[in-house]
């Protein structure tokens, strides 16, 4: 027969301590509630961390950006608009003005031979701009970077390209090989570098060569870059642009344009986290289900509570601890299994997924309060119980 | 001096699917200080549905039932719990006691919604574990436990927010005859010793030799009510 001395600390009884032991009850049907908030709280984590990586590269990207963006009013896009190049003079001379860079901008059908399809993330830009002018190293076509290797396009120099970093990595191309570029042979010159993954996907040349590669309009660009005397002054300059071509033009002020994309972005967020959070939600009713048969076991178990005196909040409080703890070491288990699952999605989907601190406390948060939510009915319900009928229970 | 408990014409009536079914008819009994009552009747008498109209656990249909000069039949459960709380320990025919806690945790169970200083529940519960004979089987669970250990722990339990009165639901159920003896003894001990309360309920007329008042109820209506000189020398309990 056991027999030792009873510590001050040993024998202590708190309510918590029982609700958690309370689990342990029915193990299998505790590691299933638990199991079914942990996949919810995976699918937020998976979903919301590719728009979380996916936005950080756009931001970036947009971030990178300066200067005004000037393209054709109504279009879609710059991408896709078609503008006078005579529109540059008119453009330097207003106030403000330092420089309106011309720019046409494609994807690319193929490079060294091999096309990108549908597949928009792994499309690879071609930017051509005007190397009329030395070109410096803090800006490469209106986005901030730098060449990190070779040098820049010389003004007029033809069938030269730099590569960004992310094409230099996938076709392994260094300054002095060649590449091809939807059929066409070209020479890298340079490798650039910006802040941005999506910035760094892209290929620049002289707008001549490409305007000939991709068959664009003689005389046309698809829009201008314009840089300014004072940056402080990009409101004041957008303003006046407007002023004066805002009719026929799309005036587009670059810190406005990327508030409006980390608008737009953070709407896709909600969304999907909103998608995502029905798996933890469904898991949530089958807490309740769980939770359901737990006080029905223990009826006469809490009618004898009842009867030493628990009031029906104290029933309640132990109910919702029990519920709480579900959800809790759901929560911790799907984060766990978030982490560890964001190296395989992110290699599977071919860019970086960002699981941020953030975005694991709010998935933890949510199971917990799913769990708690989850365990407020059951927890009514055996308050509810008459202490009469269930200690009459055999 | 008002008793204790006091049931005043009590009646109870039960909706059982479309039957009305009347556990009490019309009953009236006092609980003074010191009292160890017996009460004893047929399957269906009543005497479980008395008990829990005295101790608070249920409201009468009709009549008064007065705790400490107090009618009880208006009050709100939230209510009723403080006196079940303050006043009352119930002892079950079958233990009741929580399967995930050991015997210390089970006793002090009653002192959780309390929130007295853990240090002197836990003396308290260690206390009263060893005076019932426990001292070696505090940290077991109620599963580890023979029959007439885990009701001592449950009269432990009962005991821990020293209560007035103590109520017994067929305390000896469950045990066999010397198993159920001792345990009568105990309670017997806490009454004479320390001037507790009792109200037995049991089917067992053996334990009639125990009390200071013999109730005997049948049909919801109480036969006879008698006091009694308990048989002292029959009471052997030793802690």
């Amino acid at each position: 027969m056991r027999s030792r001395t009873i510590s001050e600390a040993e024998g202590r009884i708190k309510m918590i301590k029982m609700a958690f032991y309370n689990l342990f009850r029915r193990k299998s049907r505790t590691f299933l509630s638990v199991f079914m908030i942990a996949v919810g709280v995976l699918s937020i984590i998976a979903l919301v961390s590719i728009v979380d990586g996916l936005f950080a590269d756009v931001q970036g990207a947009v971030g990178q950006l300066q200067g005004i963006m000037v393209f054709q009013k109504g279009g879609m896009g710059p991408m896709y608009s078609q503008l006078d190049e005579d529109y540059r003079g008119k453009l330097e001379s207003v106030y403000g003005v330092k420089k309106a860079e011309p720019v046409i901008m494609s994807l690319a059908k193929s490079v060294e031979g091999k096309g990108s399809g549908f597949d928009y993330m792994n499309m690879v830009r071609l930017i051509g701009t005007d190397f009329s002018q030395e070109t410096t190293g803090q800006s490469v076509s209106g986005v901030t970077g730098e060449i990190v290797a070779g040098r820049h396009i010389k003004p007029g120099e033809k069938g030269k390209v730099i590569i960004g970093t992310e094409i230099q990595d996938k076709y392994n191309k260094f300054p002095g090989n060649s590449i091809k570029i939807n059929g066409e042979k070209f020479q890298v010159i340079g490798v650039y570098k910006t802040g941005s993954k999506t910035s760094n996907s892209a290929i620049l040349m002289n707008i001549d060569d490409l305007r000939e590669l991709i068959g664009f309009p003689a005389k046309k660009v698809a829009y201008f870059s314009v840089s300014l005397e004072n940056p402080e002054e990009i409101d004041k300059v957008a303003k006046l642009l407007k002023f004066k071509y805002g009719e026929k033009l799309q005036i587009a002020n670059t810190a406005q344009f990327s508030e409006s994309i980390a608008s737009a972005i953070g709407d896709i967020r909600s969304m999907v986290f909103a998608v995502a959070a029905i798996a933890a939600i469904v898991a949530g009713v089958g807490i309740i289900n769980t939770m359901l048969m737990s006080i029905m076991e223990r009826f006469k178990e809490i009618g004898a509570l009842k009867a030493t005196g628990w009031t029906n909040s104290n029933i309640m409080v132990m109910i919702l601890y029990e519920s709480a703890f579900i959800g809790i070491i759901g929560g911790v288990l799907g984060c766990l299994l978030g982490i560890a699952a964001s190296i395989p999605l992110s290699q599977a989907s071919g860019f970086d997924i960002l699981v941020s601190p953030e975005l694991l406390l709010e998935s933890f948060t949510f199971a917990v309060c799913i769990g708690i939510a989850a365990g407020l009915y059951p927890a009514w319900k055996a308050s509810k119980f008459d202490p009469v009928q269930a200690l009459a229970m055999e | 001096m008002a008793s204790l408990i006091e049931a005043r014409n009590v009646t109870k009536k039960y909706k059982m699917d479309k039957v009305v079914v009347e556990a009490l008819r019309g009953v009236s009994i006092k609980i003074e200080k010191g009292d160890f009552i017996v009460i004893v009747g047929p399957s269906g008498s009543g005497k479980s549905t008395l008990l829990h109209l005295l101790g608070a656990l249920d409201r009468p249909t009709s009549g008064q039932v007065l705790v400490d000069g107090k009618d009880i039949s208006k009050m709100d459960d939230w209510s009723l719990a403080m006196i079940r709380r303050k006043k009352i320990g119930f002892v079950f025919q079958s233990f009741n006691l929580i399967p995930t806690l050991n015997a210390l945790e089970n006793v002090m169970i009653p002192l959780e919604p309390v929130k007295m200083d853990m240090n002197e529940g836990i003396t308290r519960a260690r206390d009263l574990l060893e005076l019932l004979d426990m001292k070696d089987r505090m940290l077991h669970k109620p599963g580890e436990l023979s029959g007439g250990q885990r009701q001592r722990v449950s009269i432990a339990r009962a005991l821990i927010n020293d209560p007035e009165i103590i109520l017994a639901d067929e305390p000896t159920g469950n045990l066999d005859t010397v198993t159920g003896r001792k345990v009568v003894e105990a309670m017997l001990h806490w009454n004479q010793d320390h001037d507790k309360t009792f109200v037995l309920v049991t089917h067992d007329p053996s334990l009639l030799d125990f009390a200071t008042r013999k109730v005997y109820i049948r049909d919801g209506l109480i036969d006879i009510q008698e006091n009694n000189r308990p048989k002292k020398n029959a009471v052997s309990y030793h802690k």
